[in-house]
Protein backbone atom coordinates (compact mmCIF):
# COMPACT_ATOMS: atom_id res chain seq x y z
CA UNK A 1 0.00 0.00 0.00
CA UNK A 2 1.42 3.38 -1.00
CA UNK A 3 1.13 6.71 0.83
CA UNK A 4 -2.12 7.43 -1.00
CA UNK A 5 -3.47 4.11 0.21
CA UNK A 6 -2.58 4.93 3.80
CA UNK A 7 -4.44 8.22 3.53
CA UNK A 8 -7.35 6.36 1.96
CA UNK A 9 -7.83 4.17 5.04
CA UNK A 10 -7.11 7.03 7.38
CA UNK A 11 -9.67 9.30 5.81
CA UNK A 12 -12.30 6.64 5.25
CA UNK A 13 -12.89 6.05 8.96
CA UNK A 14 -13.05 9.75 9.71
CA UNK A 15 -15.41 10.48 6.83
CA UNK A 16 -17.75 7.66 7.84
CA UNK A 17 -17.89 8.90 11.42
CA UNK A 18 -18.47 12.49 10.38
CA UNK A 19 -21.15 11.49 7.88
CA UNK A 20 -23.00 9.39 10.41
CA UNK A 21 -22.52 11.45 13.53
CA UNK A 22 -22.16 14.90 12.03
CA UNK A 23 -20.29 16.71 14.76
CA UNK A 24 -17.19 16.37 16.89
CA UNK A 25 -19.35 16.38 19.99
CA UNK A 26 -21.43 13.45 18.83
CA UNK A 27 -18.29 11.59 17.74
CA UNK A 28 -16.90 12.17 21.22
CA UNK A 29 -20.00 10.54 22.65
CA UNK A 30 -20.00 7.59 20.26
CA UNK A 31 -19.45 4.22 21.88
CA UNK A 32 -16.00 2.72 21.34
CA UNK A 33 -17.69 -0.38 19.88
CA UNK A 34 -19.25 1.79 17.14
CA UNK A 35 -15.91 3.36 16.29
CA UNK A 36 -14.40 -0.11 16.18
CA UNK A 37 -17.06 -1.45 13.80
CA UNK A 38 -16.54 1.57 11.56
CA UNK A 39 -12.79 0.96 11.39
CA UNK A 40 -13.32 -2.75 10.69
CA UNK A 41 -15.87 -2.05 7.99
CA UNK A 42 -13.59 0.51 6.33
CA UNK A 43 -10.73 -1.99 6.33
CA UNK A 44 -12.90 -4.78 4.88
CA UNK A 45 -14.08 -2.46 2.12
CA UNK A 46 -10.50 -1.42 1.39
CA UNK A 47 -9.40 -5.07 1.13
CA UNK A 48 -12.29 -5.80 -1.23
CA UNK A 49 -11.50 -2.78 -3.40
CA UNK A 50 -7.85 -3.75 -3.62
CA UNK A 51 -8.71 -7.32 -4.57
CA UNK A 52 -10.99 -6.10 -7.36
CA UNK A 53 -8.39 -3.59 -8.59
CA UNK A 54 -5.74 -6.31 -8.64
CA UNK A 55 -8.00 -8.65 -10.63
CA UNK A 56 -8.91 -5.92 -13.09
CA UNK A 57 -5.31 -4.94 -13.62
CA UNK A 58 -4.36 -8.60 -14.04
CA UNK A 59 -7.14 -9.08 -16.60
CA UNK A 60 -5.93 -6.03 -18.50
CA UNK A 61 -2.37 -7.29 -18.50
CA UNK A 62 -3.43 -10.77 -19.63
CA UNK A 63 -5.58 -9.29 -22.40
CA UNK A 64 -2.76 -7.20 -23.77
CA UNK A 65 0.22 -9.44 -22.95
CA UNK A 66 -0.42 -13.09 -22.13
CA UNK A 67 2.68 -13.35 -19.94
CA UNK A 68 3.94 -15.72 -17.31
CA UNK A 69 5.16 -14.28 -14.01
CA UNK A 70 8.78 -13.23 -14.17
CA UNK A 71 10.11 -12.36 -10.73
CA UNK A 72 12.41 -9.40 -10.38
CA UNK A 73 15.97 -10.75 -10.95
CA UNK A 74 17.26 -8.60 -8.07
CA UNK A 75 15.06 -10.58 -5.71
CA UNK A 76 16.18 -13.98 -6.90
CA UNK A 77 18.70 -14.53 -4.13
CA UNK A 78 17.91 -18.22 -3.80
CA UNK A 79 17.80 -20.78 -6.57
CA UNK A 80 14.45 -22.15 -7.69
CA UNK A 81 15.67 -25.55 -6.62
CA UNK A 82 16.42 -24.49 -3.03
CA UNK A 83 13.05 -22.81 -2.70
CA UNK A 84 11.26 -25.82 -4.12
CA UNK A 85 13.03 -28.04 -1.61
CA UNK A 86 12.04 -25.70 1.20
CA UNK A 87 8.46 -25.70 -0.02
CA UNK A 88 8.32 -29.49 -0.09
CA UNK A 89 10.03 -29.82 3.29
CA UNK A 90 7.52 -27.44 4.91
CA UNK A 91 4.65 -29.31 3.28
CA UNK A 92 5.86 -32.52 4.92
CA UNK A 93 5.67 -31.11 8.45
CA UNK A 94 2.82 -32.14 10.74
CA UNK A 95 0.03 -29.55 10.36
CA UNK A 96 0.28 -28.14 13.91
CA UNK A 97 4.07 -27.75 13.60
CA UNK A 98 3.87 -26.48 10.03
CA UNK A 99 1.59 -23.55 10.83
CA UNK A 100 3.81 -22.47 13.74
CA UNK A 101 6.95 -22.78 11.60
CA UNK A 102 5.35 -20.77 8.80
CA UNK A 103 4.37 -18.01 11.21
CA UNK A 104 7.83 -17.97 12.73
CA UNK A 105 9.46 -17.81 9.29
CA UNK A 106 7.06 -15.02 8.35
CA UNK A 107 8.51 -13.02 11.24
CA UNK A 108 5.88 -13.32 13.96
CA UNK A 109 6.89 -13.49 17.60
CA UNK A 110 6.10 -16.50 19.73
CA UNK A 111 3.54 -14.50 21.74
CA UNK A 112 1.77 -13.37 18.55
CA UNK A 113 1.75 -16.93 17.19
CA UNK A 114 0.30 -18.28 20.43
CA UNK A 115 -2.33 -15.53 20.48
CA UNK A 116 -3.43 -16.12 16.90
CA UNK A 117 -3.61 -19.87 17.33
CA UNK A 118 -5.14 -19.54 20.81
CA UNK A 119 -2.59 -21.94 22.21
CA UNK A 120 -0.44 -21.52 25.31
CA UNK A 121 3.04 -20.12 24.75
CA UNK A 122 4.48 -23.36 26.15
CA UNK A 123 2.65 -25.49 23.60
CA UNK A 124 3.53 -23.09 20.80
CA UNK A 125 7.21 -22.98 21.77
CA UNK A 126 7.32 -26.77 21.86
CA UNK A 127 5.70 -27.09 18.42
CA UNK A 128 8.05 -24.47 17.00
CA UNK A 129 11.12 -26.15 18.45
CA UNK A 130 10.10 -29.53 17.10
CA UNK A 131 8.92 -28.11 13.78
CA UNK A 132 12.22 -26.33 13.16
CA UNK A 133 14.17 -29.47 14.08
CA UNK A 134 12.06 -31.49 11.62
CA UNK A 135 12.53 -28.86 8.96
CA UNK A 136 16.29 -28.80 9.46
CA UNK A 137 16.39 -32.57 9.11
CA UNK A 138 14.18 -32.61 6.01
CA UNK A 139 16.24 -29.90 4.35
CA UNK A 140 19.49 -31.58 5.21
CA UNK A 141 18.21 -34.82 3.64
CA UNK A 142 17.50 -32.78 0.50
CA UNK A 143 20.99 -31.31 0.46
CA UNK A 144 19.99 -27.84 1.70
CA UNK A 145 22.17 -26.71 4.59
CA UNK A 146 20.86 -23.74 6.49
CA UNK A 147 22.88 -23.88 9.71
CA UNK A 148 25.88 -21.91 8.50
CA UNK B 1 19.65 -20.99 10.51
CA UNK B 2 16.65 -18.78 11.06
CA UNK B 3 17.93 -15.75 9.23
CA UNK B 4 18.57 -17.58 5.98
CA UNK B 5 15.44 -19.66 6.37
CA UNK B 6 13.35 -16.58 6.96
CA UNK B 7 14.85 -14.93 3.90
CA UNK B 8 14.26 -18.05 1.82
CA UNK B 9 10.71 -18.29 3.09
CA UNK B 10 10.03 -14.64 2.28
CA UNK B 11 11.30 -15.21 -1.24
CA UNK B 12 9.29 -18.40 -1.61
CA UNK B 13 6.06 -16.71 -0.52
CA UNK B 14 6.71 -13.75 -2.81
CA UNK B 15 7.36 -15.99 -5.81
CA UNK B 16 4.27 -18.09 -5.14
CA UNK B 17 1.95 -15.10 -4.79
CA UNK B 18 -1.37 -16.24 -6.27
CA UNK B 19 -2.43 -14.55 -9.48
CA UNK B 20 -6.10 -14.88 -8.60
CA UNK B 21 -7.67 -15.01 -5.18
CA UNK B 22 -10.27 -17.72 -5.70
CA UNK B 23 -8.50 -20.00 -3.23
CA UNK B 24 -8.07 -17.27 -0.63
CA UNK B 25 -10.32 -16.72 2.39
CA UNK B 26 -12.82 -13.88 2.13
CA UNK B 27 -12.15 -10.61 4.01
CA UNK B 28 -14.89 -11.65 6.47
CA UNK B 29 -13.13 -14.96 7.16
CA UNK B 30 -9.91 -13.05 7.76
CA UNK B 31 -11.78 -10.80 10.17
CA UNK B 32 -13.14 -13.80 12.08
CA UNK B 33 -9.59 -15.09 12.28
CA UNK B 34 -8.32 -11.73 13.56
CA UNK B 35 -11.13 -11.61 16.12
CA UNK B 36 -10.32 -15.18 17.16
CA UNK B 37 -13.79 -16.44 16.30
CA UNK B 38 -12.68 -19.42 14.18
CA UNK B 39 -12.80 -22.94 15.64
CA UNK B 40 -9.41 -24.61 15.98
CA UNK B 41 -10.15 -27.20 13.29
CA UNK B 42 -10.51 -24.40 10.71
CA UNK B 43 -8.06 -21.98 12.30
CA UNK B 44 -4.94 -24.06 11.65
CA UNK B 45 -5.51 -24.64 7.90
CA UNK B 46 -6.69 -21.05 7.47
CA UNK B 47 -3.55 -19.63 9.09
CA UNK B 48 -1.46 -22.13 7.16
CA UNK B 49 -2.82 -20.62 3.94
CA UNK B 50 -2.50 -17.02 5.10
CA UNK B 51 1.13 -17.47 6.13
CA UNK B 52 1.95 -18.94 2.73
CA UNK B 53 0.06 -16.26 0.78
CA UNK B 54 1.72 -12.94 0.00
CA UNK B 55 -1.71 -11.38 -0.58
CA UNK B 56 -3.61 -12.64 2.47
CA UNK B 57 -0.98 -11.98 5.12
CA UNK B 58 -0.91 -8.18 4.94
CA UNK B 59 -4.71 -8.20 4.86
CA UNK B 60 -4.84 -10.24 8.05
CA UNK B 61 -2.23 -7.96 9.66
CA UNK B 62 -4.35 -4.94 8.84
CA UNK B 63 -7.43 -6.49 10.46
CA UNK B 64 -5.47 -7.78 13.46
CA UNK B 65 -4.14 -4.29 14.11
CA UNK B 66 -7.66 -2.87 14.18
CA UNK B 67 -8.90 -5.67 16.42
CA UNK B 68 -5.98 -5.05 18.80
CA UNK B 69 -6.76 -1.30 18.87
CA UNK B 70 -10.40 -2.09 19.60
CA UNK B 71 -9.48 -4.41 22.46
CA UNK B 72 -7.14 -1.80 23.95
CA UNK B 73 -9.69 1.00 23.77
CA UNK B 74 -12.68 -0.97 25.12
CA UNK B 75 -12.20 -0.34 28.86
CA UNK B 76 -11.10 3.25 28.37
CA UNK B 77 -14.58 4.69 27.63
CA UNK B 78 -12.89 7.41 25.63
CA UNK B 79 -14.21 7.07 22.09
CA UNK B 80 -12.17 9.89 20.63
CA UNK B 81 -9.01 8.31 21.89
CA UNK B 82 -10.32 4.98 20.70
CA UNK B 83 -10.81 6.55 17.29
CA UNK B 84 -7.33 8.00 17.36
CA UNK B 85 -5.94 4.64 18.37
CA UNK B 86 -7.84 2.90 15.60
CA UNK B 87 -6.73 5.42 13.03
CA UNK B 88 -3.15 5.29 14.17
CA UNK B 89 -3.11 1.55 14.17
CA UNK B 90 -4.72 1.47 10.76
CA UNK B 91 -1.95 3.78 9.57
CA UNK B 92 0.60 1.53 11.21
CA UNK B 93 -0.95 -1.53 9.65
CA UNK B 94 -1.02 0.19 6.31
CA UNK B 95 2.68 0.83 6.64
CA UNK B 96 3.07 -2.79 7.57
CA UNK B 97 1.08 -3.69 4.49
CA UNK B 98 3.33 -1.50 2.41
CA UNK B 99 6.52 -2.91 3.83
CA UNK B 100 5.37 -6.53 3.68
CA UNK B 101 4.80 -6.38 -0.05
CA UNK B 102 7.15 -8.69 -1.93
CA UNK B 103 10.49 -6.98 -2.07
CA UNK B 104 9.81 -4.84 1.00
CA UNK B 105 10.41 -7.18 3.96
CA UNK B 106 9.71 -5.76 7.39
CA UNK B 107 11.66 -6.80 10.43
CA UNK B 108 9.72 -7.45 13.58
CA UNK B 109 10.85 -7.30 17.16
CA UNK B 110 9.87 -6.12 20.61
CA UNK B 111 6.13 -5.93 21.27
CA UNK B 112 3.52 -5.68 18.56
CA UNK B 113 4.86 -2.86 16.44
CA UNK B 114 7.20 -1.54 19.15
CA UNK B 115 10.67 -1.83 17.69
CA UNK B 116 12.03 1.67 18.10
CA UNK B 117 12.31 2.48 21.80
CA UNK B 118 11.06 5.96 22.68
CA UNK B 119 12.93 7.66 25.52
CA UNK B 120 11.47 11.13 26.04
CA UNK B 121 9.09 12.68 26.78
CA UNK B 122 7.68 9.94 29.00
CA UNK B 123 4.21 8.50 28.36
CA UNK B 124 1.47 11.04 29.10
CA UNK B 125 3.92 13.81 30.03
CA UNK B 126 2.43 17.28 30.62
CA UNK B 127 4.82 19.82 29.11
CA UNK B 128 5.19 23.55 29.50
CA UNK B 129 7.59 23.89 26.54
CA UNK B 130 7.80 22.25 23.12
CA UNK B 131 9.35 18.85 23.70
CA UNK B 132 12.62 17.34 22.56
CA UNK B 133 11.61 13.97 21.13
CA UNK B 134 14.24 11.36 21.89
CA UNK B 135 14.51 7.65 21.07
CA UNK B 136 17.05 4.88 21.14
CA UNK B 137 19.35 4.45 18.15
CA UNK B 138 18.38 1.54 15.94
CA UNK B 139 21.40 -0.30 14.49
CA UNK B 140 21.73 0.24 10.72
CA UNK B 141 19.12 2.99 10.66
CA UNK B 142 19.87 5.58 8.00
CA UNK B 143 17.06 7.94 8.94
CA UNK B 144 14.04 8.25 11.14
CA UNK B 145 10.60 9.44 10.07
CA UNK B 146 8.41 11.07 12.65
CA UNK B 147 4.74 11.76 12.76
CA UNK B 148 3.00 14.07 15.20
CA UNK B 149 -0.76 13.69 15.50
CA UNK B 150 -3.49 15.44 17.39
CA UNK B 151 -5.85 13.68 19.79
CA UNK B 152 -8.22 12.80 16.93
CA UNK B 153 -5.46 11.16 14.93
CA UNK B 154 -5.07 14.00 12.44
CA UNK B 155 -1.54 14.54 11.20
CA UNK B 156 -0.04 17.73 12.62
CA UNK B 157 3.48 17.30 11.26
CA UNK B 158 5.62 14.78 9.42
CA UNK B 159 9.37 15.07 9.15
CA UNK B 160 12.64 13.08 8.93
CA UNK B 161 15.95 13.22 10.70
CA UNK B 162 19.17 11.24 10.81
CA UNK B 163 19.58 11.96 14.52
CA UNK B 164 17.92 10.23 17.47
CA UNK B 165 16.58 13.45 18.93
CA UNK B 166 14.55 16.17 17.32
CA UNK B 167 12.16 18.98 17.99
CA UNK B 168 8.84 19.63 16.27
CA UNK B 169 9.93 21.66 13.19
CA UNK B 170 7.28 24.34 13.73
CA UNK B 171 6.62 24.57 17.46
CA UNK B 172 3.81 27.02 16.67
CA UNK B 173 1.54 24.09 15.80
CA UNK B 174 1.51 23.01 19.46
CA UNK B 175 -1.43 24.53 21.29
CA UNK B 176 -1.64 24.89 25.05
CA UNK B 177 -3.94 22.37 26.67
CA UNK B 178 -3.96 20.10 23.60
CA UNK B 179 -2.94 16.47 23.57
CA UNK B 180 -0.60 15.06 20.95
CA UNK B 181 0.73 11.70 19.92
CA UNK B 182 3.95 10.86 18.16
CA UNK B 183 5.74 7.86 16.74
CA UNK B 184 8.95 7.09 14.92
CA UNK B 185 9.71 4.85 11.97
CA UNK B 186 13.35 3.84 11.41
CA UNK B 187 14.45 3.19 7.83
CA UNK B 188 17.35 0.74 7.74
CA UNK B 189 20.17 0.34 5.23
CA UNK B 190 18.51 -2.75 3.72
CA UNK B 191 15.34 -0.69 3.20
CA UNK B 192 13.41 -2.51 5.92
CA UNK B 193 11.64 -0.45 8.56
CA UNK B 194 11.04 -0.58 12.27
CA UNK B 195 8.53 1.43 14.18
CA UNK B 196 7.90 2.64 17.69
CA UNK B 197 4.84 2.57 19.85
CA UNK B 198 2.55 5.61 19.67
CA UNK B 199 3.21 7.86 22.66
CA UNK B 200 1.15 10.72 24.05
CA UNK B 201 2.04 14.05 25.60
CA UNK B 202 0.02 17.10 26.56
CA UNK B 203 0.90 20.78 26.35
CA UNK B 204 0.04 22.59 29.59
Amino acid sequence: MDEAGIDEVFQEVRIRLWRTLGSGERISGAPASYVYRTAVSAAIDLIRRRRVRREESLDERLDSHPVTAVPDPARRLESDESLERLEHAIAELIASRRVVVRMHLAGYHLSEIALMLEWSEGKTRNLLYRGLADLRQLLSARGVEVDA
Amino acid sequence: MNERLQRMYGELVARRAPADRTGCPSPEELLRLAERRVPEASRVPLLDHVMACAQCRPELDLLRSIVAAGERSRPARMPMLALAASLLVVAGAALLWQTLRPGRPMQRGGGPGAEVVLLAPGPGAALADPPALVWQRVPDAIRYRLELLDAEGGVVARWSTEDTATAVPDAGVLRDGAEYQWWVRAVLTDNTQRRSEVRRFRMR
